[in-house]
C-alpha cells in the first residue's frame, strides 16, 4: 500500500535560529511596549464597543500595573436567593441527565460538565461566599491575564521548535507565523470587544462564562487550526521531494 | 503534566531528527521461523472471511507446519463458527478452536485456549477486523532472531478512515500513536508497548511469566509490563503495518475507550511500585514505564486542570495581578502543555505525506474532550473494581467497631447493579465489516497510479 517514511528527517538548524531571533525580538517588542499596545487595543475595542450600541467610557492610568479600563453603566442587582436555588437545580440536573444519555457524544458530555461547573461555582460563589452588592457601574480592565499579549509570546515559542525545525521553505513557515500572530490580534480584539458587551448586555454570569471558554478554549485552537495549516503548507512544498523513502 | 510535556516533547523531537532504528528489518524475508497465529473471533461473521484469507494470502512458507493459523471461534452465535469451519476444511495450515457455551468473556481467555493448541514458539495475535498486507507476517517475525526479544508490534493503520468523523479522528490518533510514540519509544530503548494485536510474543517467555491475565481488561499492557519486568525488550516494527476496522461512532469509541482506559488503570494499581524499583529496567526506562502506566490518568489531570482554573479564576481575579508569573504558567500548560500532542500528530502526518488530512487536525480538540470525559470516568470505576476484588482476596482483619453492618450491604448492592450496568464485562466493539471494501479502494487507487507513472 503506501510507502510510508520510516527515517528521521534533518533538522533545519539556520530556520530554527532565524524562528529564535524573531522569537526573541518580538517577545522583547511586547514586553517593552505593552502598555502602548494596550492602549491601542483599547481605542480599538472602544471603537467596536460603540459600533455595538454599548455606552462606555475608557480611562486610562499611566501606571503600568493598571492597563486601560472600561466603565460601563450596568444596573446590577443581585440574583435572590431562590432563583439561585432554582438554577442550580437545573444546572445539576442538566448536567445529570446529559451523563445518563449514551446518546449524547461524549465531547458533549465534558463541555456540559465543565460549563455546568463554571456556572454553579459562579453561582455559589456569589451567593454564599463573596456577595456582589448592588451596582450602578461596572469596570473592565485590558491587562496581561485578557489582553492577549501572552499569547502572542507563545505562538512564536511554540512554533520555532515544531515549525521551524521542519524541512521546507523558510518563507512558508514565516509566513505562517505572521498570519498566526495577525489572527491573534484581530481575534482578541474581538474577544475583548464580545465579552464587554456580554457583561453590558446580559450580566455578570454570562460575562465570566463567556470570558473563560472563548480565552482558555477558542484561544488553543487557533494556535493548533494555524500551524497544521503551515505543515500541511510544508509538506505540499518541494521539500517532500527529497524526503528518502524506505524500499 | 510537565513531566509528560517534557517526555512528548522529547519523542517529537527524536521521532523527527533522529537516527530510526529499523528493527531488523534487513532480515525480513530471511529469518523465517516457525509461527502460529492467534485470531480470537466472537461473533465476527461480517469479517471473519476477510482476515482469514488476508492469512491464506500471506507470503510466508506454509510447509511442515511452519505457519499455523488457528481461528478460536469464542462461543459465536452467528454464522462465524460455519465460516472458521470452511476455512478450517480448505486449507491445512488454519486450525478451528471452538469455544461453544463457555466462549465470549473476553480476548485473554480466548488467546489462552488458543495458545494450549498452538506449536510454534512464536506467537503472532490479529484482532478480527484486521487486514494484514503480504509481507506483515515476515516483518513482524524478524526482531525474533535477537534472543533478548521477548515480544514484537506493529503498526496499526485505520482503513476505514472516510467513513465517519470518528473514524478520521481515530486515524489521526492512530498515527501520532504509532509512527510517533511507539517509534520513539523504541528508538530510545523504553518501553514501546505490545498492543495485543499485531503483534506478538515467544511463547517460553509468557510461559515464564505465566499467561495472559483473565481478569485484566487490557492484557496486552499487562503483558508488556510482565515481558519487561522479566528482562525481555518489546521491539516496535514501524514497516510491519495492519490495516484495521477503527470504531464508527462515539457510542462504540467510549466503549472501546473505557475497556482500555480501565485495563491500563489496573495495570498501573499493579505495577507502579514494581517498576519504580525494578532492577532489571534502565533509570529511563523505569521513568517511561510509570509515565506510560499512568498515560490514561492525563485526561483525569487535564480536567482538574480546566476546574482549578476555573476556582482559580472566580476567587483569585485580585491576586492574579500579583502573579505574573502563575498566570503565564497556567496559559502555556494550557497551550504548550495540550499543544504537544497536537504537534505529535501532526509530526506523523507529515511524515506519512498526508496533507488533507492534517487540516483536521484542530478537530482532535473534541477527541481530546473525549478522552477527558471518557478516561476521567474510567479511572474511578478502574479504582471501585481494584476495591472490590481486594476485599474479596483479603477482608479486613483489624477489631472495628461494631455496625449494624446495612450500609455495606447497601454499598455492595449499589456497586453490584453500577457494575452489572457498566462496563464491568468486556464490551466487545461492534464492526461494520466494511473494511475489506476500503482496502480493496485503496489498493485499486495504487494500482492506477502506478499504470499512470509507467506509462
Amino acid at each position: 500500500m503506501h510507502a510510508r517514511y520510516s527515517r528521521g528527517l534533518r533538522i533545519q538548524k539556520m530556520h530554527f535560529f532565524v524562528g529564535l531571533a524573531i522569537s526573541l525580538v518580538f517577545t522583547l517588542l511586547i514586553a517593552f511596549n505593552a502598555f502602548n499596545f494596550w492602549i491601542w487595543q483599547a481605542s480599538m475595542v472602544e471603537w467596536l464597543l460603540s459600533f455595538a450600541g454599548v455606552s462606555h467610557k475608557l480611562f486610562i492610568s499611566s501606571s503600568l500595573g493598571n492597563g486601560p479600563t472600561f466603565e460601563m453603566p450596568i444596573n446590577f442587582r443581585p440574583i435572590p436567593f431562590t432563583t439561585v436555588i432554582f438554577l442550580l437545580f437545573i444546572l445539576a440536573s442538566l448536567a445529570v441527565i446529559v451523563n445518563i444519555f449514551r446518546g449524547i457524544p461524549p465531547p458533549v458530555k465534558a463541555i456540559s460538565f465543565v460549563v455546568s461547573i463554571l456556572a454553579i461555582l459562579t453561582l455559589l460563589w456569589q451567593t454564599m461566599v463573596s456577595p456582589i452588592p448592588a451596582y450602578t457601574l461596572h469596570w473592565v480592565t485590558l491587562d496581561w491575564s485578557c489582553s492577549g499579549v501572552i499569547n502572542l509570546c507563545l505562538i512564536t515559542l511554540i512554533y520555532v521548535p515544531f515549525l521551524f525545525t521542519i524541512k521546507g521553505p523558510l518563507w512558508v513557515k514565516v509566513f505562517w507565523l505572521f498570519v498566526a500572530i495577525g489572527f491573534s490580534i484581530v481575534w482578541n480584539l474581538l474577544r475583548m470587544s464580545l465579552v464587554t458587551a456580554t457583561l453590558y448586555y446580559f450580566g455578570g454570569l454570562v460575562f465570566l462564562l463567556f470570558h473563560y471558554i472563548l480565552g482558555a478554549f477558542i484561544d488553543f485552537v487557533y494556535i493548533v487550526a494555524f500551524y497544521s495549516l503551515a505543515l500541511a503548507h510544508l509538506s505540499k512544498s518541494k521539500s517532500s521531494e527529497v524526503m528518502q523513502f524506505d524500499p | 503534566m510537565c513531566l509528560y510535556v517534557v517526555r512528548h516533547f522529547w519523542f517529537f523531537w527524536n521521532r523527527m531528527f533522529k537516527e530510526q532504528r529499523r528493527c531488523y528489518q534487513d532480515l525480513a524475508g530471511t529469518y523465517l521461523p516457525s509461527v502460529s497465529i492467534l485470531i480470537p473471533l466472537h461473533k465476527e461473521e461480517k469479517v471473519a472471511a476477510d482476515i482469514l484469507e488476508r492469512f491464506v494470502e500471506m507470503d510466508y512458507p506454509k510447509d511442515d507446519g511452519r505457519y499455523e493459523v488457528i481461528a478460536i471461534d469464542d462461543g459465536s452465535t452467528d454464522a462465524t463458527p460455519s465460516i472458521v469451519d470452511e476455512y478450517a476444511s480448505k486449507f491445512s495450515f488454519i486450525k478451528a478452536v471452538h469455544r461453544a457455551g463457555n466462549g465470549g468473556n473476553g480476548k485473554p481467555e480466548a488467546l489462552n485456549v488458543g495458545l494450549k493448541v498452538a506449536s510454534n514458539e512464536i506467537v503472532l495475535t490479529f484482532d478480527a477486523d484486521y487486514l494484514p498486507p503480504r509481507d506483515c507476517v515476515k516483518r513482524l517475525v524478524a526482531p525474533f532472531a535477537d534472543v533478548e526479544v521477548g515480544g514484537v508490534m506493529g503498526r496499526v493503520v485505520p482503513v476505514n478512515s472516510p467513513e465517519s468523523f470518528v473514524t478520521r479522528l481515530m486515524d489521526i490518533e492512530r498515527a501520532g500513536g504509532y509512527q510517533v510514540n511507539q517509534q520513539a519509544r523504541y528508538n530510545l530503548d523504553l518501553i514501546p508497548q505490545f498492543g495485543g494485536t499485531v503483534g506478538g510474543f515467544r511463547r517460553s517467555v509468557l510461559k515464564a511469566v505465566g499467561e495472559f491475565d483473565e481478569t485484566k481488561l487490557a492484557e496486552d499492557t499487562d503483558l508488556t509490563y510482565k515481558l519487561y519486568l522479566n528482562g525481555s525488550k518489546v521491539a516496535y516494527v514501524n514497516a510491519a503495518e495492519c490495516y484495521e476496522e477503527a470504531v464508527l461512532s462515539w457510542d462504540m469509541r467510549e466503549k472501546q475507550l473505557t475497556r482500555w482506559a480501565i485495563g491500563h488503570d489496573q495495570c498501573l494499581f499493579e505495577y507502579f511500585f514494581e517498576t519504580l524499583k525494578s532492577p532489571v529496567l534502565t533509570f529511563w526506562q523505569r521513568v517511561d514505564g510509570i509515565l506510560l502506566l499512568g498515560a490514561y490518568t492525563t485526561p483525569l489531570l487535564i480536567l482538574i486542570g480546566w476546574l482549578t482554573g476555573i476556582f482559580s479564576y472566580i476567587v483569585g481575579a485580585p491576586l492574579w495581578y500579583s502573579i505574573f508569573p502563575m498566570i503565564f504558567f497556567i496559559f502555556a500548560y494550557n497551550s504548550v502543555g495540550n499543544f504537544v500532542v497536537f504537534a505529535e500528530a501532526g509530526g506523523s502526518l507529515f511524515l506519512d505525506q498526508r496533507r488533507r488530512s492534517m487540516w483536521l487536525l484542530p478537530l482532535m480538540l473534541v477527541n481530546l474532550l473525549a478522552n477527558v470525559w471518557v478516561c476521567s470516568k474510567a479511572f474511578f470505576l478502574a479504582i471501585f473494581l481494584r476495591q472490590r476484588r481486594c476485599e474479596k482476596v483479603k477482608p479486613p482483619v483489624w477489631a472495628k467497631t461494631q455496625k449494624r453492618g446495612v450500609g455495606k450491604d447497601n454499598y455492595n448492592k449499589a456497586l453490584n447493579s453500577f457494575w452489572n450496568n457498566n462496563t464491568h464485562r468486556w464490551d466487545k466493539t461492534e464492526r461494520s465489516g466494511n473494511g475489506m471494501q476500503y482496502y480493496n479502494d485503496i489498493k485499486n487507487a495504487e494500482i492506477k497510479r502506478n499504470h499512470r507513472k509507467r506509462g
